[in-house]
């Protein structure tokens, strides 16, 4: 892939948010850490719903450049929605590989064990981001 | 009715041929000696989504003037007519739809019809739209942090 | 006397990641939900929705369905239509934040006193709707 020097160059996360799970939560306040606190000016949200309503600039975006896909559970939306609509994922994360023998159940103010696998989920996009960023897959 | 588009990040900003643009963001439609006047999707993107609009309805207003204002999740910011005349009509949709300037800024999202006085003089201040898209593309760098989020 | 019977209340929020709205709309879903009977009234995630998933398509067919969004793209709304499902009420949070200015969401992480506010003002209007069929 040839790198056009005019090309921004950002990340995109694609956060399922699943409302119907704890899992979701995680997701999405993962997502956030990263796009609004860690990783501010490499990357850019795109928001699954609208993606999915037909979103054009969200569309193209993920087909331009290199995707992450965050999702809760094994159903995989946000991987499926983006290969759908937009093209390959460059890397998929699930949240069910953090959360192992921890049991988790708010779906709202989280608690500290859940709080913490926020922070490894962010730490593991943050790392994608920054593996991307160092290949240069734009 | 064509737009030239420019891609920038997730955004996909467009401008629509054939209309007159100040450099604030604002465009102007003219038929005859009635001038449309409305927002550009660059500052309806810039900022946010509107909760409403207020327009003046009726009297005489000179380029530069304030027009109204809109409330928006990120800001309170007030409007700015590109052109001279007497407002001869306001957009009274968006009193129950202000989303309309947001979902379509340069058609039903329009604010203002101006019956149109010294418009030779006010087009000295004003872009095409190819003029426009450039600075545009300015402006959109520029304000790259503030489109990001709306933190 | 026959006894009605109580339709399940399905609420639908867009979740929107990129505005404060968006939480707003989830917020106001779980606050929603943890206020009232939680065996009448749930979520399903719109996502799956989209995804076509067969039990999620399911549960919403004979629910009493109430979509949630955050602005005027209504992705909620859209993509439940979308799924054949027309939402029995929508509401949209830019509404509510027009009609009460001073409750304006701070962030999209935490949405800020503003943002509390304005999602028990939107839980209280959406509470009073659907009485009705929780009660049958």
């Amino acid at each position: 892939m040839t790198v056009d020097e005019n090309k921004i160059k950002k990340v995109g996360i694609v956060s399922c948010s699943g409302e119907d799970l704890p899992e979701g939560t995680i997701s999405r306040i993962a997502t956030l850490e990263v796009l609004l606190k860690r990783k501010p000016l490499d990357t850019t949200t795109i928001c699954l719903p609208l993606f999915v309503a037909g979103g054009e600039g969200d569309r193209m975006f993920a087909k331009n450049y290199p995707t992450i896909t965050v999702d809760g559970c094994e159903k995989l939306c946000a991987k499926k929605a983006t290969e759908k609509y937009s093209g390959k994922v460059t890397c998929s994360i699930n949240v069910k590989d953090f959360i192992k023998d921890t049991k988790i159940c708010n779906k709202r103010n989280l608690n500290i064990q859940e709080k913490e696998i926020v922070s490894k989920v962010a730490d593991e996009i943050s790392n994608k981001v920054d593996d991307i960023l160092k290949e240069g897959l734009f | 009715m064509t737009y030239l588009e420019y891609d920038y990040d997730k955004f996909i900003f467009k401008v629509k041929e054939n209309l007159y643009y100040h450099e604030e963001g604002y465009w102007v439609e003219i038929e005859k000696d009635i001038g449309k006047v409305g927002i550009t999707d660059f500052l309806q993107t810039l900022n946010g989504d509107i909760a409403s609009v207020e327009l003046f309805g009726k009297g005489r207003i000179k380029q530069g003037d304030v027009m109204g204002d809109i409330e928006t999740m990120k800001v309170s910011l007030e409007l700015y007519c590109p052109v001279s005349g007497e407002i001869i009509e306001k957009n009274r949709e968006l009193i129950a739809k202000p989303e309309l300037v947001n979902l379509d800024p340069y058609g039903e999202g329009w604010l203002l019809k101006i019956k149109l006085k010294n418009f030779e003089a006010d087009r000295s201040n004003l872009m095409s739209s190819q003029e426009y898209l450039e600075f545009m593309k300015k402006r959109v760098k520029e304000e790259s942090g503030r489109l990001k989020s709306d933190e | 006397m026959s006894k009605k019977s109580v339709k399940k209340v399905i609420i639908i929020p867009c979740s929107g990641i990129g505005k404060p709205i968006g939480t707003v709309s989830r917020e106001t879903t779980y606050e929603i939900i943890e206020r009232l009977k939680p065996d009448n009234v749930e979520t399903i995630c719109l996502a799956l929705l989209t995804s076509g998933d067969e039990k999620t398509i399911d549960k919403l067919k004979d629910s009493y369905c109430i979509t949630i969004d955050g602005c005027a793209k209504h992705c909620a709304k859209k993509n439940t239509e979308e799924c054949g499902k027309i939402p029995d009420k929508s509401y949209t949070v830019l509404k509510f934040a027009a009609a009460s200015p001073d409750k304006k969401p701070e962030g999209i992480i935490d949405i800020g006193e503003g943002g509390r506010a304005l999602v028990e003002t939107i839980a209280n209007e959406i509470i009073k709707d659907i009485n009705g069929p929780i009660e049958g």
